[in-house]
């Protein structure tokens, strides 16, 4: 049996730090459902979701009793689905969000990610339409998320993409008014988008995965909240080395739990494991914060100086802990900082101390971007535009992963308070401190060349 | 070959498995099965061991060891007799137990009337007090035909109305966070042992 103390570390992990199984993932490929005809091709589609995902949730409840540990989600992530829509119609790619829609449902998954297209160097007359289709699709549809990668750092960014897809952006906020622009947290847009990330809204079925897959997503800020918590209370001086220790150990043990569920699931569905993305990812719920984690850190004032090194400890310690723990990690690992859906950031970008710069710059060491932020409604699409070519830039030069979800909520003003409610949580309009000026440089176009590969200081 | 299982329970002191094993040893015996544990001060020891010869009983392997205690320990000897496993031929898995809040009176009784009611076999259970507040820990073989979900339902109502919390959880989510076996490992291991 193992020891007593590690058991009992294990059922306060999950009785008290609220560690989950954020999400099961299962990708699909759907390459094989491309059809000229649209009806043969959406009944391909739902023909076999509802066949290799039949089981999923049935299986990841049974599961999640035997080691009563929470498994909150079980969702799917498809082949890029610009990728069917090659020589169609408008009207197909809305039957086709209307066939993964229905199709989650049927298998009892909350969202269903791959409405996607790849244009980092380029854009397709399938892809231009898939990214049109976004407004009417992402009001039309519950459980479809959507992202689109711009840029990559082996391709630069496409100019061209961020500026449509911030126009974009504005229209899904407006067809999406009534519900202060919620459409626009069903998109993420990338830099050196992840071909295996479990979590949504950004999850997608990279072309090197397998026809299917099983990936998880592993949460657990509270449990690394907890641990330098009790770290603290031993030893109130501790250095910073110590609670990246503390981090790194405690990223072991959560790594572990995902692991064993993603394999035991792929196992009973019988198909391939994939990885487990340990990323810190918090809900609005007090205990589930990465922002907290700062503050236990000694960050008292989120947003002071000192924060994006806090950042760039936590995001560290966290994939050192991950590694060793499995050999089977991937997808984005590390620290999500959505503004909406962690009640410290939500509090601090309230009270003006964490501001959409600061945000920003932690992004640079943090595992994604600048996510679920509520922008006022009249901020420009050069502006959106501006937003997503700085933070592709980071992600590109740095070799990273960034991303952005930016709701621009129509007829609201900066500092106003907008609730999404559940797990997206609830935050203050906040806006760059300077919301004109670059229209003219974007609206130039083109691409941004690749970064030179040597030189790096 | 004779072979005896060995019981000595002895106020806790330096060198108590040392004079057991001087004892056996003197006696041409070989110690090849032990447990051990202190609880309250109280050293005990379950052991079994192997003797080359046939001439030899239990009462003298026991007058041996007690000789080295003199009456304050308490130490019994019979012969072994390879016991009836209690779920042979069941498949089975191992869960692992854990209940903790305020103790009473009974509370051993009930949680034990609750598991053998199921025909759920307790392989291994530690408890220890802080105050008013009592940890049990228990490794449970349990029959694969139990619908787990039930029995972790009804366990925690049982206890749930004394103020008591608990958890009922397979032990391969213990082994992976406990141990830095590859995951791979662990599973294969427990597909392996899933019967017995």
């Amino acid at each position: 049996m193992p020891g007593q103390g590690d058991i009992l570390h294990t059922v306060r992990m999950l009785q008290e730090e609220n560690l989950d199984v954020r999400t099961v993932t299962l990708g699909i490929n759907l390459l094989e459902c491309a059809d000229r005809d649209p009806k043969r091709m959406t009944a391909a589609v739902r023909g076999k979701i509802q066949s290799r995902a039949a089981n999923l949730v049935r299986i990841c409840d049974e599961l999640s009793a035997r080691y009563g540990l929470p498994i909150v989600n079980k969702r799917l992530a498809i082949s890029p689905a610009s990728q069917l829509l090659e020589g169609h119609n408008p009207a197909t790619a809305r039957a086709l969000g209307h066939a993964l829609d229905e199709s989650a449902a049927a298998v009892k998954v909350d969202l269903i990610g791959g409405f996607t297209a790849l244009v980092q160097k380029g854009m397709t007359p399938g892809e231009q339409l898939l990214i049109e289709s976004l407004p009417e699709v992402l009001r039309d549809t519950r459980r479809v998320c959507s992202s689109i990668n711009v840029a990559t750092t082996k391709a630069g960014i496409n100019v061209d993409a961020v500026l449509l897809t911030g126009r974009i952006i504005r229209q899904i906020a407006e067809a999406t008014a009534d519900h202060d622009g919620f459409g626009a947290a069903k998109l993420v847009v990338f830099a050196n988008i992840p071909e295996d990330n479990p979590f949504m809204a950004g999850a997608f079925l990279g072309s090197g995965e397998p026809e299917t897959v099983i990936h998880v997503g592993v949460s657990g800020p509270g449990v690394i909240k907890r641990a330098i918590d009790r770290l603290v209370q031993l030893d109130p001086d501790c250095p910073l080395d110590a609670i990246a220790e503390e981090i790194k150990h405690t990223a072991f043990r959560v790594t572990r739990t995902g692991e064993l569920i993603g394999r035991e699931v792929a196992d009973r569905l019988g198909v391939p494991f994939g990885v487990v993305d340990l990323s810190l990812a918090p809900t609005p719920r007090v205990g589930d914060s990465v922002g907290e984690i700062y503050q236990a850190m000694g960050i008292r004032i989120l947003g002071a100086p000192g924060t994006t090194a806090a950042v760039a400890l936590v995001n560290d310690a966290v994939k050192k802990g991950g590694a060793f723990a499995s050999s089977s990690v991937g997808g984005l690992s590390g620290a999500f900082i959505p503004v909406m859906e962690d009640h410290a950031l939500a509090k601090a970008v309230a009270d003006g101390t964490l501001t959409l710069e600061k945000l920003e710059a932690m992004t640079a060491v943090c595992s994604v971007g600048l996510d679920m932020i509520v922008l006022p409604g009249d901020l420009s699409a050069e502006t959106l535009s501006g937003m997503i070519l700085d933070e592709a830039s980071i992600g590109v030069i740095n070799r990273k992963t960034t991303a952005l979800r930016l709701i621009p909520v129509p007829g609201r003003k900066h500092g106003e308070t907008i609730h999404f409610g559940g797990l997206f949580g609830s935050g203050t309009i906040t806006s760059p401190a300077c919301t004109t000026g670059s229209e003219d440089f974007v609206r130039r176009g083109g691409h941004i060349p690749a970064p030179i590969q040597s030189l790096n200081n | 070959m004779k072979r005896f299982v060995i019981n000595v329970l002895i106020a806790d002191r330096v060198g108590v498995l040392r004079d057991i094993g001087s004892a056996v040893a003197d006696r041409g015996g070989n110690i090849d099965g032990i447990s051990q544990t202190v609880v309250e001060g109280y050293f005990t020891v379950i052991l079994t061991a192997s003797f080359a010869t046939d001439d030899i009983t239990a009462e003298q392997v026991r007058q041996t060891i007690a000789t080295r205690f003199g009456p304050e320990a308490s130490v019994t000897v019979r012969d072994h007799q390879s016991p009836r496993d209690p779920l042979a031929g069941i498949a089975c898995e191992r869960y692992v137990v854990t209940l903790h809040g305020p103790d009473r009176i009974g509370l051993i009784k009930d949680v034990m009337t609750f598991l053998s009611g199921r025909k759920i076999n307790v392989e291994d259970w530690y408890v220890s007090f802080a105050g008013d507040q009592v940890t049990h820990i228990g490794e449970v073989t349990v029959p694969s035909r139990l619908d787990i979900q039930q029995v972790q339902t009804e366990f925690r109502t049982l206890l749930g109305q004394h103020g008591l919390s608990c958890s009922f959880q397979h032990v391969n989510l213990f082994r992976v966070t406990s141990e830095v076996a590859p995951v791979r490992t662990i599973l294969s291991e427990t597909s392996h042992a899933g019967s017995r």
